[in-house]
């Protein structure tokens, strides 16, 4: 008997448990420079309108899961249970998302936005964002499921969202052409994935005694360490080559520009400084990339500038960030399908 | 009134009777049973020092369906409020227009009671026979059983002429749902959450 019947039968909520909350939380980072007023304009246009990357990322996720229920005409009733049943509270945190930042989105395309309606929106989103995170975290949380009721498998999906949203994030910024640091970004990506690797390892130490009359972890999850150890190596490639994107890219650009790829000024900005870069229009980052190079001096060393070519940005660094926010994904679909996996009662219940 | 099961685990022989008539009467497929009996099992064999082998084996059946728990775990998370507790047999029913088939009650439920069934893709479980009862008969496992191992009617009944027992190996510790259940061990019984035997059946179990 092993657990890998039953996590492909939940083969949907797998995918959703990947996709979605690393969707939102890379949502949440793409809305911070509009909501903190430092994107504006343009630049805020373009931010406003790409978060549809993230959102559509997470409603991948939330679509896979509805196709998990025999008999989706009755979902209704499932808001009656909020607050009561944690899968209940996580639909409703879910759908509060999704509308909050579907309205937002369609709200992006108006001639005249108003900023602080905007700006409220987001507050608003992602504070639904986090309560949807969170319930993602616990909506498995069920007391006599002795594998899924262990404290550290919520760290362990908060973590997921924090190792995923983060790259996923990079891709919209670079779509975005906004000046994010890739250092800021990678690095909270590392720390969570760093994070997430102990609570693995942690998890795994505690899985592996469980048992129930019928069956014990080690025969429903035969090989946990090399499904901790695929994680690893999926998650820390994808996030080296996100950083290696920002690398690539800015080394392309110097070298277009004739400076030395190890100036110091070669080092991207913090989201903070980008109005303190572009003095001449404290606000309208999306100025920055625009302008000439060489007049902006280090304050365009992004990597995110638009290409010569007219694409969006530079696809070159998009795809490769894409490749990387990929891997990670893949990473965490592989430790979401062992949670799955270890579907363990007390008693009778496997 | 609070309806629950008997089990006299030192009467059953394990011969699924009780399993068999429930498929019957509730026209239930191949993969699904609402009532499993368990063979638990284990022990060992020991040579002494003259030679004699002596033994500390054990091996007994427990009768199991839903036990309409007093604190059903199925019901509480269950995120439609697709499954109620009756008010005035206390059976812990699924509402078929409510339930989506999202499985979360088979999820949570230690004794393996509810089920998806795959065709109509919604949750499915023991009803204790609620024709049967409303018509002041007993659920077709306790009417079937050659053996007289089962019962059913009221708990505090149950409880005042068996005694309060509600767990043993291979079944969850009471205390986890409060189930409507009263059990005479058989002689060999062991205690909820042994780890000394296993359940000897597994593909007999569905």
């Amino acid at each position: 008997m092993t657990g890998f019947s039953f996590a492909f039968d939940e083969i949907t909520l797998v995918l959703f448990t990947t996709l979605a909350p690393s969707g939102a939380v890379a949502y949440l980072l793409m809305s911070l420079p509009v909501m903190l007023g430092r994107a504006t304009g343009d630049a805020a246009r373009r931010l406003n309108q790409l978060t549809c990357l993230p959102l559509v990322i997470a409603m991948v996720g939330l679509v896979a899961s509805a196709t998990h229920l025999g008999n989706p005409s009755n979902a209704l009733y499932v808001f009656t249970g909020v607050g009561r049943s944690p899968l209940s509270t996580e639909v409703g945190c879910a759908v509060a998302f999704l509308a909050l930042a579907g309205i937002y989105w369609l709200y992006s395309f108006a001639e005249h936005p108003r900023r602080g309606l905007q700006r409220g929106l987001l507050a608003a989103i992602d504070v639904a964002i986090v309560a949807f995170v969170v319930a993602v975290a616990f909506a498995y949380h069920v007391d006599t499921i002795i594998t899924w009721s262990l404290p550290l498998v919520p760290a362990s999906l908060v973590l997921n969202s924090l190792v995923g949203g983060p790259l996923i994030a990079l891709v919209g910024f670079a779509l975005a052409r906004w000046p994010v640091s890739r250092a800021a970004l990678c690095g909270l990506a590392a720390a969570a994935f760093v994070a997430n690797t102990v609570v693995y390892v942690v998890l795994g130490a505690w899985l592996h005694p469980l048992a129930n009359e019928l069956a014990t972890v080690g025969q429903l999850v035969p090989a946990y360490p090399a499904f901790a150890a695929t994680f690893v190596l999926l998650s820390a490639s994808g996030i080296a080559l996100s950083w290696r994107a920002a690398d690539g890219a800015q080394g392309r650009k110097a070298a277009s520009s004739g400076q030395a790829m190890s100036a110091p000024a070669a080092e991207p900005l913090a989201v903070a400084d980008a109005p303190a870069a572009t003095p001449a229009e404290p606000l309208t980052v999306a100025a920055a990339p625009a302008a000439a190079p060489t007049e902006q001096g280090a304050a365009t060393e992004q990597g995110d500038a638009p290409a010569a070519n007219g694409l969006p940005g530079d696809l070159h660094c998009v795809v490769v960030r894409s490749i990387g926010a990929l891997l990670a994904l893949a990473g965490i679909f592989v430790m979401r399908f062992v949670f799955y996996m270890t579907h363990l009662t007390v008693g009778l219940g496997v | 009134m609070t309806y629950g099961f008997y089990f006299n685990g030192t009467r059953c022989t394990g011969c699924k009777t009780c399993v068999l008539a429930c498929k019957d009467k509730n026209d239930l497929s191949e993969s699904i049973n609402f009532r499993n009996v368990y063979e638990y099992g284990g022990g060992t064999w020991t040579k002494g020092n003259d030679g004699c082998w002596t033994n500390d084996t054990f091996a007994y059946s427990v009768s199991v369906a839903c036990n309409h728990c007093d604190m059903p775990v199925c019901m509480a998370n269950c995120p439609q409020g697709a499954i109620e507790k009756d008010a005035d047999t206390g059976a812990v029913r699924s509402d078929p227009e409510k339930c989506i088939g999202c499985g979360t009650c088979a999820n949570a439920c230690p004794y393996g009671a509810p089920k998806v069934d795959t065709e109509i893709m919604k949750s499915v479980k023991c009803d204790m026979c609620a024709d049967k009862v409303a018509a002041g008969e007993k659920p077709v496992c306790v009417e079937a059983c050659p053996l007289r191992a089962l019962d059913f009617g009221d708990i505090d009944e149950l409880r005042a002429t068996y005694g309060d027992v509600a767990e043993l190996a291979p079944l969850p510790a009471a205390s986890e749902t409060s189930p409507n259940l009263v059990i005479t061990p058989p002689a060999t019984a062991k205690p909820a959450g042994d780890t000394t035997g296993a359940v000897l059946n597994p593909r007999e179990i569905s």
